[in-house]
């Protein structure tokens, strides 16, 4: 297919195969090789770029999806004259340089939204860029240095986000493939996906790309929902809210109504990969994969929450907790798409919690998750859900635990003792002793925090 | 402050570059993303190659079949019975070969080798291809190669052993109060440079090969290759592409990966790019050697040590590499930096049905300082002595010997490690954060570490290092086989150069390794290239001043003993004559660019037996001391680590800035090694095998650093520098295990300090901290 977008300033067309990945749009189609590729699966983060002025993984964005886009690389930057540049090489930053083309853009990412940033910030913005060279401490100071000299309000005054949605990529150009959709709207959408029952969809492609690395095969067609406006935004409904599946967690995180009622699902949000990865995820692609290891399910589960899944023929509506089929399996029958979730809000003095614990403390795959609801009407426990993920090939509610608990007195004994079930109930496979003692002791800060 | 004091006694001298931390010279080049690593650099018809691996950990290969229905004549496939020479990596031993023949060793050894003029049809290729293999029995562990049921290499599965005495340990024992005897463990650990491994081959006209890559050790890889394609030195030629990292993963490894590219481009006759993907490289490269190191330490109640026998035993995979020099240096660090009056320390590598450990930062001491850290912290424990207390009762002072008889010539290690003390406010911290309620707790712990800078014993006379200099008419050149892999040796050793000559260190072009141009200054390893290498460019300089002194005679008819040298003009009875560059031009005019060579010269008064392991190990020894504060979820066994204070003597810092990069990025590739990194084997396989499942330190990992450096300056090394890059990893392991074991109470014997690691000693009923 012709490709047209802009790369750092210019009008570039290219021809290229639509699942090329952006990072070899740019190494091999063009010769932009300041990207790098460090693992092509987006857990190094040295082929960042920014696209649309978000931080993505360009190993991750395939090709069809940056028609119209506005990509800027390390090429783009002005070099000598950059003070951030100029920040990283004073500063010491730079030792084997392959990881910095890359986390300078994460750096300039972050300037551009929070120009003044802590160090706090900092150390969160650039966790998707992995360094092993330097120890961080030099990258914290320049970008500390780049900071306190205003580079982050010049440069965010002058390239302020321009969220172009699908506008510009409804032009076709060229020999468009006839494996590849790339539909306008949902009807659309669902029209093709009526006609080809073995389409894979593509949006924020974070999973997509580490399979196809894994070994599975290439599909046999391909549908770019990515943006599409009819899936994507967060509206607040009578009594739930409703979030379409295309919306990414960065939107999901930064979304005001979320973080008033759905705190646990804000601070989920921020703990998805790092920035990079939640500016592409979206909530649905972690739903309908069905991965053991999702972060989002777990907490679907408590909230009740509702998937709304939409065909040629019609809408259906299924409890997430029914919409898993087994490993890597959901219900979901063939010409149906998850069109959004809809979220139950919770009683305002309900008590919601996430609790994910990876290997280390970003950018990390959960190895167990604990997520919980509860209502008290003083310290007796009105209602109770627990759900855990990771453990299982679905993620599973707690039911003796909640049993235990339901009625009773949230005395310090009622929490130890519904800990030692937690723990009793839950079976991974590995590390089980391990994974056991956390799962208990997460469900009993879940409940201590819910009666202080 | 140090950093202060060298400054202004530099400044006197004209254009002093030494102790400045002048702005890397690669800087730059890397921020824009100019610089080109390998994969970056265009090769106009390029063959992308690719290579067929075993499944099984141990096996007889019974066929090796090419699916008729691919099209073979669009590719070219190789096997060993095509290689060229013998099938043999050419290393400290020949035992590992090119490409498996007979019997397979471990799964990921390459089998065979495809290249095509596409990535696809490669791909295509690699999938066409099926190999028959018999399994048979694998030895999978340290236990099952030293029990011996299956052999697989030699008669008995050692590899190597080195055995060292001292004093009379048995006797010793009695007079100790108690014996603490304790079993460290220690697992694989990835180099996990960012810039995966990669190599081009092009064939040469005329006959012969050249190879770019990124890659550590140029002259490593012209020996193994001249050996494997029978070919003449004059017709191998190494280049080194800009490096993204390699810590000792690209040591010993691009040989074995450089010789694949080479046959296939050969047997193309074009140039052959090999480029592993992140999750080929994790399988199928080297790792740091798991270990087991039994410690039995006799004690006095008071924590003096007067007896310790070690059992030190390294896994070194399926063939040798370098097992046999990273077990020396394991045994040589295996009292850390403590005086031991009597000895015993018996060292061993064993073969099994894994890859082949090899280097990595650190070289076997990583895993002989945990052990000793911890045995030291275990000693404190049983006696109900403060960590610090032990140590200080121990600590190796000027004039003391390790084990193997060298002496200690500084105060290093008592200097860093009561600095560190101070200035991390650690007896204030300690007793804070054992105060502290909830389940959230801090620790504080602290390690005690050093480095022998340099190759081992007489490893720097067999490589007896040269470089060369060119001198034109308005630079010098700088030609080494050194390389700058990200840890700053193409500044610093230019660096050096422009103080040798006293010219502005914008003169001095260091050029990146090529063996058709700089002769072999030995590889870019064992913490050499500064101090020992720094030397030899030294060495260098004072020669061509000489050469230079005698043009200034011709040109001026005046006496060579009147010619004297100073801030880079020559002068006669203190009378100025010229400057360096006017003679220089005129000497370009004259006779073209003159060159010079810098040799090694032994220092005085080292000797070192290799049969016994005996003498003077190392040229110099670097210390440092680790004081690290974390914070432990008692919920969830994560471990945030705080603030890490790093007191480092280095010697004279050549760039002081790039020294404290160093020291932090080691500390934490240290820091990782001690709690993050796992990687478990299962049948023969390693299942953390991508960076998905192979944790390293993110920026939210990793702590605030406050690095110290100290200069302690060291004679035998370039303007008294010490090695360096190794050593800020050794700390990293036993600083972790201590932090956490302050706020946890648990006492971990192993690395790394997991989640499980801790839950296990918490159910096991170990006490909770007091």
């Amino acid at each position: 297919m012709r490709l047209q977008f802009t790369l750092n300033g210019q009008e570039i067309t290219a021809e290229v195969s639509p699942l090329d990945r952006l990072l070899d749009v740019l190494r091999e189609y063009l010769g932009y090789t300041g990207t790098k590729e460090g693992c092509g699966e987006g857990e190094c983060g040295a082929c960042s770029v920014l696209l649309d002025g978000r931080l993505v993984n360009s190993c991750l964005v395939p090709a069809i999806q940056i028609r119209g886009a506005d990509v800027l690389t390390i090429e783009g930057l002005s070099g000598e004259d950059d003070e951030l540049q100029e920040a990283f090489v004073e500063e010491g930053a730079v030792q084997c340089g392959f990881c910095i083309p890359g986390m300078v853009l994460a750096a300039r990412a972050l300037l551009s939204e929070n120009p003044h940033p802590t160090r706090h910030d900092i150390k969160h913005a650039l966790a998707g860029n992995l360094c092993r060279c330097t120890g961080y401490e030099r990258i914290f100071r320049a970008v500390e240095r780049a900071a306190s000299q205003g580079y982050g309000d010049k440069i965010s005054t002058r390239n302020s986000r321009q969220d172009k949605g699908r506008k510009s990529l409804f032009e076709l150009q060229g020999s468009e493939p006839s494996w590849a959709f790339v539909p306008q709207s949902l009807d659309e959408a669902l029209e093709i996906l009526s006609e080809y029952h073995d389409v894979t969809l593509l949006s924020g492609c974070t999973d997509f790309y580490p399979d196809l690395k894994k070994g599975k095969p290439e599909p046999a067609r391909v549908m770019d929902i990515w943006g599409l406006s009819d899936i994507c935004g967060i509206k607040m409904k009578d009594g739930y809210i409703e979030i379409g599946s295309g919306t990414t967690f960065s939107d999901i995180a930064s979304c005001e109504t979320i973080k008033k009622y759905l705190p646990a699902l804000a601070d989920l949000s921020t703990m998805i990969g790092a920035r990079a990865i939640q500016n592409r995820a979206t909530i649905g692609g972690n739903i309908v994969n069905a991965s053991a290891a999702a972060d989002s399910p777990p907490l679907l589960f408590v909230y009740g929450s509702t998937a709304v899944l939409r065909s040629k023929n019609g809408t259906r509506e299924v409890s997430i907790a029914e919409l898993f089929g087994g490993y890597r399996k959901t219900v979901l029958k063939p010409g149906e798409m998850l069109a959004s979730i809809k979220i139950p809000l919770p009683s305002p003095g309900a008590h919601q919690f996430f609790y994910k614990r990876g290997s280390r403390l970003a950018l990390t795959i959960s190895r167990l998750s604990v997520a919980g609801l509860i209502e008290l009407e003083g310290d007796v426990v009105s209602s109770v859900r627990i759900a855990t993920g990771s453990m299982s090939p679905v993620p599973s509610f707690l039911t003796k635990t909640e049993g235990y608990l339901k009625g009773k007195r949230l005395t310090g004994e009622v929490i130890e003792t519904a800990a030692a079930i937690a723990s009793e109930e839950v079976s991974p496979r590995t590390s089980k002793d391990y994974r056991k003692h956390v799962t208990g002791r997460l469900v009993s800060r879940f409940l201590k925090e819910a009666r202080s | 402050m140090m950093e202060q004091l060298k400054s202004e006694s530099t400044e006197k001298e004209f254009l002093g570059v030494v102790g400045k931390s002048v702005t890397r010279v690669d800087a730059w080049d890397k921020v824009t993303g100019r610089a080109q690593y390998i994969d970056d650099i265009p090769f106009p018809g390029c063959w992308y190659g690719g290579t067929v691996r075993s499944d099984v950990p141990r096996g007889k290969i019974v066929g090796i079949r090419q699916d008729p229905s691919f099209d073979w004549s669009k590719v070219v496939f190789v096997t060993a019975k095509d290689l060229p020479g013998p099938n043999e990596v050419a290393m400290v031993r020949c035992d590992m070969p090119i490409l498996a023949e007979d019997i397979v060793n471990y799964v990921s050894e390459p089998i065979a080798l495809v290249a095509a003029p596409t990535k696809a049809l490669l791909k295509a290729a690699l999938k066409a291809v099926k190999v028959e293999i018999e399994p048979l029995e694998p030895v999978l562990s340290i236990e099952e190669a030293l029990e011996g049921k299956n052999v697989i290499w030699g008669d008995d599965n050692v590899l190597a052993k080195f055995e060292v005495k001292r004093g009379d340990v048995d006797e010793a024992f009695k007079e100790a109060d108690i014996i603490i005897e304790e079993t460290y463990r220690t697992g694989h650990q990835e180099q996990l440079y960012l810039e995966p491994q990669g190599m081009v081959a092009l064939p040469r006209d005329g006959g012969g090969v050249e190879v770019v890559g990124s890659l550590q050790c140029p002259y490593y890889i012209h020996g193994a290759m001249t050996h494997a394609l029978n070919l003449p030195p004059d017709k191998v030629v190494i280049k080194q592409a800009v490096t993204g990292g390699g810590f000792g993963g690209k040591e010993d490894f691009p040989s074995l990966l450089a010789i694949h590219a080479a046959v296939l481009a050969l047997k193309v006759k074009r140039p052959v790019k090999i480029i592993y993907d992140r999750a080929e490289d994790m399988v199928s490269t080297t790792k740091r050697h798991p270990s087991k190191i039994r410690h039995r330490t006799g004690v006095k109640k008071d924590g003096t040590i007067v007896a310790q026998d070690i059992d030190l035993i390294l896994d070194g995979g399926a063939y040798t590499t370098l097992s046999i020099v990273v077990l020396q240096r394991s045994l040589l660090h295996a009292t850390g930096c403590y005086n031991i009056p009597n000895a015993r320390i018996l060292a061993r590598a064993v073969a099994t049905n894994t890859p082949p450990n090899g280097a990595f930062r650190g070289f076997g001491a990583p895993q002989s300082i945990f052990a000793m850290e911890r045995q030291m912290d275990k000693i404190a424990r049983t006696l109900g002595l403060s960590p610090i207390e032990v140590r200080r009762k121990n600590l190796l002072k000027s004039g003391d010997a390790f084990p193997f008889g060298q002496r200690v010539e500084d105060d290093g290690a008592r200097l860093v490690f009561e600095r560190a003390l101070a200035i991390s406010e650690y007896e204030r911290k300690r007793a804070e954060y054992s105060k502290d309620q909830g389940p959230k707790k801090r620790g504080i712990g602290v390690s005690l570490f050093l480095h022998g800078g340099g190759f081992t014993g007489s490893g720097e006379q067999r490589i007896n290092g040269k470089i060369k200099l060119r001198l034109t008419g308005d630079e010098v050149e700088l030609y080494v086989s050194n390389v700058d892999m990200g840890q700053g040796a193409a500044t610093v050793l230019a660096q050096i150069a422009a103080q040798g000559l006293k010219i502005p260190f914008e003169k001095v072009r260091y050029c990146p390794p090529d063996t058709s141009k700089a002769p072999d200054s030995g590889p870019t390893v064992a913490s050499r290239t500064t101090m020992i290498v720094g030397k030899i460019v030294l060495r260098g300089t004072e020669k061509l001043i000489g050469r230079l002194k005698e043009h200034v005679s011709r040109y001026f008819d005046v006496s060579l003993e009147d010619i004297a040298y100073e801030n880079g003009i020559f002068l006669e009875n203190g009378m100025p004559l010229a400057d360096f560059f006017e003679i220089a031009r005129r000497i370009e005019g004259e006779s073209g660019p003159l060159e010079v060579m810098g040799n090694y010269v032994h220092p005085q008064g080292l000797s070192w037996d290799d049969e016994k392991c005996q003498g003077d190990a190392y040229q110099g020894y670097a210390w440092g001391a680790n004081v690290l504060e974390v914070e432990v979820d008692t919920d969830t066994w994560e471990v945030r680590p705080l603030r890490d204070t790093v007191v480092v003597d280095v010697g004279t810092a050549i760039n002081p800035l790039l020294a404290v990069g160093q020291v932090e990025g080691g500390s934490l590739q240290g820091l990782g090694y001690g709690y993050l990194e796992v990687i478990e084997m299962e049948g023969g396989r390693y299942r953390n095998n991508r960076l998905s499942n192979y944790a390293i330190p993110t920026s939210v990992d990793c702590p605030d650093f406050f690095v110290e450096l100290m200069e302690i300056p060291c004679s035998r090394g370039a303007f008294g520098a010490k090695g360096l890059g190794e050593m800020p990893l050794n700390g990293g392991g036993p600083a972790v295990a201590a932090a956490i074991e302050h706020a946890t109470g648990l006492f971990a014997n192993r690395l790394p300090v997991t989640g499980e690691v801790l839950t296990a000693l918490e159910q096991k009923g170990d006490e909770r901290r007091s």
